[in-house]
């Protein structure tokens, strides 16, 4: 029988690191069959006897090992969040369309997160800087609810800010003790900011209402829907456009997806 | 040799001979949903013990999650590994395969399905019990036109027809079996030789027109989007799925562990886009959170989504849905409602 595209492989965890209280930071080293990923894709997680999840895959395809930041919100993940490096996961993927890294050659990158929406720009924003050479200026504006939420606290307070090569923007939704940054929501830090549309392409990653109204402020700071790309979140199964679950229209999130330009998702009615 | 004949002919050949009857088993294709003889309710596809230095997975040798204790690897039924043949496979039955084609099929290919579709015999004929909820002529289809199949009978002519390799071998088979039959059908397949040629695929025409009926419905729906209908079919919606479950060309999954002491298993059964869980998600939200949205969804998939994909439509007009919705719902207001069927007019004939 060929081989079964919902059969994961065996895969084991090698180290773990905590973000915020309840997000994780999985290296995964992953089997050898495994296909490198473009960044943006995501894949499959299997803890055996419990379920699957989809969760992007947050290194950049240089690196050997695959990492994943994970939320605790539910069976899968909390399974995940109780476990020990060395443990065996399963793991199939990538899925996916990823980032059109080959189309922005030449652009200037401007990234937009919110809280665990880091996680699939992070492989991006660290694909962008080793290669360098192939795009122009990059920025990043992240935010989220309080400065424990803030995840991947090495990459946004040393690695990016001691970097020349990227501008990192921070912001947090409420007045915390010892945050002397910028509070508020993300779209509005990004209306202050007000980056030019100029040569730029903007992607936007994190919660659905979040990405709904960065949208409109990108396009009210004269950024056309091609210059807009974001990664949708939908539920789902299978990953490989056949469960039916993560359909917009006639497209299936996880396999024409999570990628889209706004000018897609006008196409598809989603905006 | 008549129509009616088929499942009896098979049967007594059965009978006859225990070699036929431990190898093959006889399916109604009227009596059952024919998509669950390749897409069962549940699959188990992947069996595994956690161990202390990792886990184990195990072959699974059949598809059915209906054992006590979550092991599974004790089920010897042997009608489980026995070739399915579905006798009275109906011209909407066999279509709507081809949309279980489509999805599964394609890259990347299930082989769960693959083996079952390659391995089972469908002996397709035309329909005989046309229904006051039918409305396969509304979507293009002949009733009365057998299709697809690896064995065809044609009531016309009364002819059994092997129309694959793998059918005509079947045939052979059953014929070697039971000799009284032998010279008759052979006879008749000599005299269906140049039809058959002709009717195992569609001809251009056939198709041609199966695209220009999808492409005008599609076309129809884009300018749907804002239709009061949606609200009245979501006003009187259960949200039951009842209608996916009995519809021929519902394919949508989901993927489920069980797990019991040191051993588990992985298996997918049939889900609906009907219920609300299907596509909520952590933190609350939800894509299609109304019943409207996922009404419109079902009926968008089935004559919008799938037409943009492939140029045919979801739909086989079978009625099911229309008999066993506890609300009447079907797609059969949303086809009047593009006028394509008259009110009271369902284009054919009853029997
Ligand atoms: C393209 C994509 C990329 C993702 N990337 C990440 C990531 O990098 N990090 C991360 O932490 N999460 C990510 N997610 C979300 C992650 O898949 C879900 O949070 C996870 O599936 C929840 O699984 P669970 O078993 O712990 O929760 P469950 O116990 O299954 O469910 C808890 C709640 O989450 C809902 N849910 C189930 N599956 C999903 C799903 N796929 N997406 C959203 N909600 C779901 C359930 O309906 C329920 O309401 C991503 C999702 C998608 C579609
Ligand atoms: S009539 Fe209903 S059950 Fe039959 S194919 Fe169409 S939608 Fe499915
Ligand atoms: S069977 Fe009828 S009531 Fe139930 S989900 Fe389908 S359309 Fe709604
Ligand atoms: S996850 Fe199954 S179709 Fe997209």
């Amino acid at each position: 029988m060929k081989t079964n595209p919902l059969v994961p492989a065996k895969a084991k965890i090698v180290s773990i690191r905590e973000e915020t209280s309840d997000i994780k930071t999985f290296e995964v080293e992953p089997p050898p069959e495994f296909p490198k990923h473009i960044p943006g894709q995501c894949a499959m997680v299997s803890v055996f006897g419990v379920g699957e999840a989809l969760f992007s895959i947050t290194s950049p395809p240089e690196e050997d090992n695959l990492e994943f930041s994970i939320k605790k919100t539910g069976k899968v993940t909390d399974e995940l969040h109780s476990m020990e490096a060395g443990t065996e996961i399963g793991l199939r993927g990538p899925y996916g369309n990823g980032f059109p890294v080959e189309e922005v050659k030449g652009k200037n990158l401007l990234f937009i997160g919110g809280g665990i929406g880091l996680a699939p720009l992070r492989s991006l924003i660290k694909y962008a800087l080793n290669n360098k050479e192939d795009y122009g200026s990059l920025q990043l504006i992240y935010g989220a609810r309080t400065p424990d939420d803030l995840a991947f606290k090495k990459d946004i307070y040393e690695n990016w800010p001691n970097n020349s090569d990227i501008s990192v923007n921070l912001s947090v939704d409420v007045e915390s003790p010892g945050w002397d940054g910028y509070v508020g929501f993300v779209p509005q830090y990004l209306e202050e900011l007000s980056p030019s549309p100029e040569d730029t392409i903007t992607f936007t990653c994190g919660p659905p209402i979040m990405i709904k109204f960065v949208v409109q402020g990108l396009e009210k700071l004269g950024f056309t829907p091609s210059q807009v790309i974001s990664t949708l979140e939908y539920k789902m199964k299978c990953g490989v456009g056949k469960c039916g679950r993560c359909n917009i229209g006639e497209q299936y999130v996880c396999k024409d997806g999570p990628v889209f330009t706004l000018e897609e998702l006008k196409e598809l009615n989603y905006f | 040799m008549k129509l009616t004949d088929i499942k009896k002919v098979l049967e007594e050949a059965f009978e006859k001979n225990e070699k036929l009857e431990e190898k093959y088993n006889i399916c109604d294709g009227e009596k059952e949903n024919i998509k669950s003889f390749f897409f069962p309710q549940t699959e188990k596809y992947l069996e595994f013990k956690r161990t202390d230095k990792g886990t184990e997975f195990f072959p699974v040798n059949n598809g059915l999650v209906n054992d006590s204790d979550g092991t599974g690897s004790d089920e010897t039924d042997g009608a489980k590994e026995k070739i399915n043949v579905v006798v009275r496979a109906k011209p909407c039955s066999v279509e709507a395969l081809e949309v279980f084609d489509y999805v599964f099929l394609s890259e990347p290919v299930d082989p769960l399905y693959k083996e079952k579709r390659e391995k089972t015999i469908i002996i397709s004929s035309s329909c005989r019990e046309l229904k006051n909820s039918c409305f396969c002529t509304s979507v293009g289809i002949d009733p009365y036109k057998p299709v697809g199949g690896d064995v065809r009978i044609d009531d016309s002519t009364g002819g059994v027809v092997g129309v694959t390799p793998k059918g005509k071998d079947f045939l052979e088979e059953i014929f070697e079996a039971d000799e009284s039959k032998k010279s008759e059908i052979q006879k008749l397949e000599v005299d269906q030789e140049s039809d058959l040629e002709k009717g195992n695929v569609k001809t251009s025409t056939e198709r041609e027109a199966e695209k220009d009926l999808a492409n005008r419905l599609k076309d129809k729906l884009d300018n749907m989007q804002d239709s009061k209908l949606w609200d009245e079919l979501s006003l009187r919606c259960l949200g039951c799925g009842v209608c996916t479950y009995y519809c021929p060309s519902c394919h949508c999954f989901d993927v489920c562990d069980y797990y019991k002491k040191d051993t588990g298993s992985r298996y997918r059964a049939w889900d609906s886009c009907m219920f609300s869980e299907f596509t909520s998600m952590a933190g609350g939200h939800n894509p299609r959170p109304t019943k409207k949205d996922r009404i419109k969804n079902r009926f968008y998939h089935k004559f919008n989504y799938l037409p943009k994909l492939y140029e045919k439509l979801g739909c086989v007009g079978c009625g099911k849905c229309l008999v066993h919705c506890p609300v009447g719902i079907s797609p059969l207001t949303l086809l009047r409602e593009m006028g394509e069927i008259e009110d009271e007019d369902k284009s054919i004939s009853t029997s």
